[in-house]
């Protein structure tokens, strides 16, 4: 989820582009975090100081960690505990970006400290909910009636697709009263105290990546057995929503059979919105219609 | 009973789900499965085949899971039927239980889940 939050906002800010951020994320699967940028994140070494151990590294046949214990920049222990995070996928998006030239250690210091500094909680407010308000800004939903339900559904959306599908995908846009259009589709209803229409779907690449990745197959057609794979995940999500409404909202929500749909355009009315997220394997589309 | 001779029957409508909860019968010894793709597939199927344990899903086509459960249920008292679906409201909740479910299961079903309810029939 923070890969997301932080590379939206460093795409918000000019920080890096959308091709520059969708490179990061296609190859955060293949590297972990050099030990500098942890020691970064962790408020352990500036910028500066990392730059000056990489360059010392070009003339001392030493390890980054022995080199920074030795120059006083960090502890025996400190270096122990960087090694144990240098999977976090926080810390592998930076890197990725470092590694390929798109930032320096100054960019994404300067970044992380300005992202932390405004993700951080505000008085009595819950991680949960600084989520929340985090999803309404970068939705752009601010001043939408419903603001709450959209970002509620679409953050339990986003961890379901970190949790099935990986956390290689970024925001790429979000669509409100006009229409979008979708190669492939699958539908569902949620009615009771609440109904709305939510559809997944997006480029045949996408809509294929998305069942391939849910279903851990190779996958390559949009056969009936891909369009149940897309439209289980859709029912999975509606599912867990429907469970959390139930727990701690008292609201009994029911589903409807999933439907699929081709060469699907559909109007976003006012109390909609679509989102589309830029997967290393497409695009996909995510519209929730509030009725 | 041996494991070997359980015969079950998976109900839902997802070809996927299918698959998944049939390769974790497989894997601990079960490979004789009968599925169903809707709830009104489902009650035939059972007063056709009689399988041992039902798995079933409950948003589906033609007929949700929880009528076919009662139907099958009305049917035959005997019958286990493992309710697995996403969809584990308190509502749900309380229509299997009353409908007589064997266990219900928040999908997607893992597989300790399935060995759990397996030894808990060869219990009964």
């Amino acid at each position: 989820m923070y890969t997301q939050l932080f590379g939206h906002y460093m795409l918000n800010n000019g920080i890096i582009d959308a091709d520059e951020l969708h490179a990061a994320l296609t190859a955060m699967t293949r590297i972990k975090a050099k030990l500098g940028a942890a020691a970064i994140d962790a408020g352990y070494m500036t910028a500066a100081q990392v730059d000056e151990i990489h360059e010392l590294q070009h003339t001392v046949d030493k390890r980054f960690g022995d080199i920074a214990v030795s120059k006083g920049y960090l502890t025996e222990e400190q270096v122990r505990m960087l090694l144990t995070k240098q999977k976090n996928a926080n810390l592998v998006l930076g890197q990725a970006l470092i590694d390929f030239g798109f930032i320096s250690n100054k960019e994404f210091e300067d970044a992380l400290t300005d992202y932390k500094r405004k993700a951080s909680l505000i008085n009595g407010e819950s991680e949960e909910e600084r989520m929340e308000n985090e999803m309404v800004q970068i939705l752009g939903i601010d001043t939408m009636q419903d603001s709450e339900f959209f970002a509620e559904y679409i953050l339990l959306f986003i961890r379901n697709l970190i949790r099935f599908l990986g956390d290689d995908f970024s925001f790429a846009g979000v669509a409100r009263m006009t229409t979008i259009s979708m190669n492939y589709a699958c539908c569902q209803t949620i009615s009771g105290p609440l109904n709305a229409k939510v559809v997944l779907g997006g480029t045949e690449l996408g809509f294929i990546g998305i069942a391939a990745r849910y279903a851990g197959e190779n996958l390559t057609e949009t056969d009936d057995y891909t369009k149940a794979c897309v439209g289980e995940l859709l029912n999975l999500q509606n599912g867990l929503f429907a469970v959390n409404m139930s727990n701690s909202g008292n609201m009994e929500l029911e589903l409807s059979p999933q439907t699929s749909e081709e060469q699907l355009m559909m109007n976003i009315p006012e109390n909609g919105i679509a989102v589309t997220l830029s997967f290393s394997f497409g695009d996909i589309k995510i519209a929730v219609i509030k009725e | 009973m041996k494991i070997s001779d359980i015969t079950v029957m998976i109900c839902d409508d997802s070809p996927l789900v299918r698959k998944k909860i049939a390769e974790i019968l497989s894997k601990v010894g079960i490979n004789t499965v009968i599925n169903a793709a809707d709830g009104e597939e489902a009650v035939n199927m059972y007063k056709e085949k009689k399988p041992d344990l039902v798995f079933m899903d409950i948003v589906m086509p033609k007929k949700t899971g929880i009528d076919a459960l009662r139907e099958i249920r009305a049917a035959d008292s005997e019958a286990k039927i493992v309710m697995a679906s996403t969809v584990g409201t308190q509502s749900n909740l309380i229509a299997a239980i009353k409908e007589g479910a064997f266990e219900f299961l928040q999908k997607p079903v893992k597989e300790e889940d399935v060995l759990k309810v397996i030894n808990r029939m060869l219990k009964e």
